[in-house]
């Protein structure tokens, strides 16, 4: 009984219960304050068919930032990716999955320079990356002139607004959810994983036991580029359009996204699981913000103050509420 | 520049041109200038126009006051993203509050104060809640570009008082404006302050050496609050004649906060902190502009332009590098001349 009462403890004060405790208390609240509009299942799926783009780019965020470093640039590279693959499909006549490969091996040299710039270079991450997003944006410019390319590949379509099962849930979830297994499977059950977690702990004593830090931040920054660039060509195919606008300013929903789930600033927490809690409370408020009427211009100013909300509330997690007061008493 | 800090000659022919390079690196960026403003004006005659010459420095004026507050908090080891944001929601602020009959003066008093108060809430962010300055000035540049947009519903709000429009037509030998003049008073204001005063000299300590600063009796996050609060007035001063120049307050976001930031790290200004002066910022500064008006009047497109931004940043960033590279070279050859005197 007293071993139950422990355990019960344990869930209780753990991370994901509280992440779980806000993602039922904002449904609850938009529930009431929607008239029961927010749990329709016509919503429900609205919200999942706009996952997978925020989404990827919480993957690619999450993983960077649990080795202690970011990416601005994840964006920007979708859109360029999405632009060229929309390019190559109009004017080429390219097959899909090549023109895929084609744009996936572009975002991946984009991390690649992002890497050098950051490893060798040694670079802030933020300004290296927020110098490629400049680039990547005006790269974009440059495949179509500015123009907007509309874009219908019946497959890509598919894939990207398809539902099955009576038309209740979308393919991209499923996609989406399968990245989310995968990418949780590598963080928490793999070697590579572990060793991302020591790198974002302590760079120092990861190269002490071995571990070459330069590699696994190569890696991740490939990886986060080709998730940007993966949401960027789902969400082109999503709208049938490839604009110079594309998910550029989605940039930091991911990352808001990820920091909601717990995964630290600082490096070294955190997991794929509290991300996607994360993931579901960002795209409730949002969902949620346009459903109870409030002005559009508010979006922006929203989500600003979501970043600095969820930032202040990884300071007091990491820092601990005792602390702030036994300081103040000191 | 600092000359405290001359760079070794290094062996190898290379080595010996970097460390010149970065040795006379204001003189150096004063001749890149020459050369970019010869290749423009053999280019398009009309670069060296009065009436290009006027666009350009009042440009340069909004790029400089921003670039004057972020470079002070990049030497004290910081950095304000949200700049170009605080620079929107003032010329909003002002438009609105001269548009609801307040005198301009005293419309412009209260925008700076509200500059000094934004430039509060992101010290506190940094230096209260321990939040990295860059995530949480992102943070605060969405809000305050995003309030801009909800205040005004997204229209530019014009301004009708001459009196307030008078601000920033006022030219000195008929081409430089009264903004410019006010950006090189500043510019001198702040390098005697960095150069010759007490608070000037600890901020480049507590960019250089946190600890060390705070042995020495400095408290790093106090200088850091204030320098904060100083960007976000700044910023607010930038806002107040931005839309006295246009006219109207535009809610619409533009990328001065980020021209600001190469422009200071152009002009010698150390990302790592610790390092840099007003003196290489305006170089840097003069340079970009020169640089951003002569693609523009080139006809060279919006795309190239964005691209050239980016390509900009990256190079003074690896400049930059290269610089702060060399002096830690400097400093551990001191420290091993100073354990190998101890050991003899």
């Amino acid at each position: 009984m007293a071993e139950l009462a422990t355990s019960v403890k344990k869930v209780i004060k753990s991370k994901m219960f509280a992440l779980i405790m806000l993602l039922a208390m904002l449904t609850t609240f938009m529930q009431f304050g929607t008239d029961g509009m927010f749990l329709h299942p016509i919503n429900i799926r609205t919200i999942l068919d706009m996952m997978i783009i925020t989404g990827m780019l919480t993957i690619g965020s999450a993983m960077l930032l649990i080795s202690g470093a970011l990416d601005l640039s994840m964006g920007a590279v979708g859109t360029m990716a999405g632009m060229l693959f929309a390019v190559l499909l109009r004017y080429y006549g390219v097959h899909w999955s090549v023109a895929f490969l084609i744009c996936l091996a572009l975002a991946a040299m984009f991390g690649v320079v992002n890497a050098i710039l950051v490893n060798f270079a040694r670079f802030p991450a933020f300004i290296a990356t927020l110098g490629m997003a400049f680039v990547a944006e005006g790269v974009s410019f440059l495949f179509a002139g500015g123009a907007n390319i509309s874009l219908s590949d019946p497959f890509m379509r598919a894939l990207a607004t398809g539902r099955f099962m009576n038309n209740t849930i979308p393919f991209s979830i499923l996609i989406l959810l399968v990245f989310f297994i995968v990418y949780g499977l590598i963080l928490s059950k793999t070697k590579f994983g572990r060793q991302i977690y020591l790198v974002g702990g302590n760079p120092h004593a990861s190269r002490l036991v071995g571990i070459n830090p330069r590699k696994i931040s190569f890696i991740l920054f490939i990886n986060s580029s080709m998730l940007g660039a993966i949401a960027g060509i789902m969400f082109n195919s999503r709208v049938a359009a490839a604009t110079t606008l594309g998910i550029t300013e989605r940039q930091f929903f991911g990352l808001i996204a990820a920091i909601l789930g717990g995964v630290s600033f600082g490096g070294g927490t955190g997991g794929l699981g509290g991300a996607f809690v994360g993931l579901l409370i960002f795209s409730a408020f949002g969902n949620g913000m346009f459903l109870l009427g409030v002005d559009s211009f508010w979006n922006q100013a929203m989500f600003g103050m979501l970043l600095l909300v969820s930032m202040a509330f990884d300071y007091l997690r990491t820092v601990g509420w005792k602390n702030i007061i036994g300081r103040r008493s000191l | 520049m600092d000359k405290s800090v001359t760079v070794k000659k290094s062996d190898g022919r290379l080595g010996r041109i970097v460390s010149y390079v970065l040795n006379h690196k204001v003189s150096l960026l004063v001749v890149i200038t020459i050369i970019v403003v010869s290749f423009f004006q053999t280019m398009n005659p009309n670069f060296l126009r009065e009436q290009n010459i006027l666009i350009m420095l009042i440009i340069t004026s909004f790029i400089g006051f921003l670039g004057l507050g972020v470079g002070l908090l990049l030497i004290s080891g910081q950095i304000d993203l949200s700049t170009g944001a605080v620079t929107v929601m003032s010329a909003v602020l002002v438009a609105l509050l001269i548009n609801a009959g307040i005198p301009w003066p005293l419309a412009a008093l209260i925008t700076l104060v509200f500059g000094a108060v934004a430039g509060a809430i992101t010290a506190f962010l940094v230096n209260g809640l321990g939040m990295m300055s860059f995530i949480a000035t992102i943070g605060m540049m969405s809000v305050w570009s995003g309030l801009a947009l909800v205040v005004t519903r997204g229209n530019p709000i014009t301004i009708n008082d001459p009196g307030f429009w008078a601000l920033s037509d006022i030219r000195f030998f008929d081409t430089i404006p009264l903004l410019f003049v006010i950006l090189l008073f500043l510019v001198v204001l702040y390098g005697f302050m960095l150069s010759q005063t007490k608070f000037g000299r600890s901020i480049y300590i507590v960019g250089g050496n946190k600890n060390a600063a705070r042995l020495a009796g400095i408290n790093p996050k106090r200088v850091q609050n204030i320098l904060f609060i100083n960007a976000g007035a700044i910023s607010a001063l930038c806002g107040i004649l931005f839309a006295s120049n246009f006219r109207r307050g535009d809610p619409v976001a533009i990328t001065l906060g980020m021209d600001a930031i190469t422009a200071a790290v152009l002009g010698g200004i150390s990302f790592a902190g610790g390092a840099g002066g007003t003196g290489g910022f305006l170089v840097g500064l003069l340079l970009l502009s020169f640089f951003n008006n002569g693609l523009n009047i080139s006809g060279v497109g919006p795309y190239w332009q964005t691209f050239a931004r980016g390509a900009i940043l990256i190079a003074a960033l690896l400049l930059d590098y290269l610089r702060s590279r060399q002096r830690e070279k400097v400093i551990r050859a001191g420290t091993a001349e100073k354990t190998a005197a101890k050991s003899k």
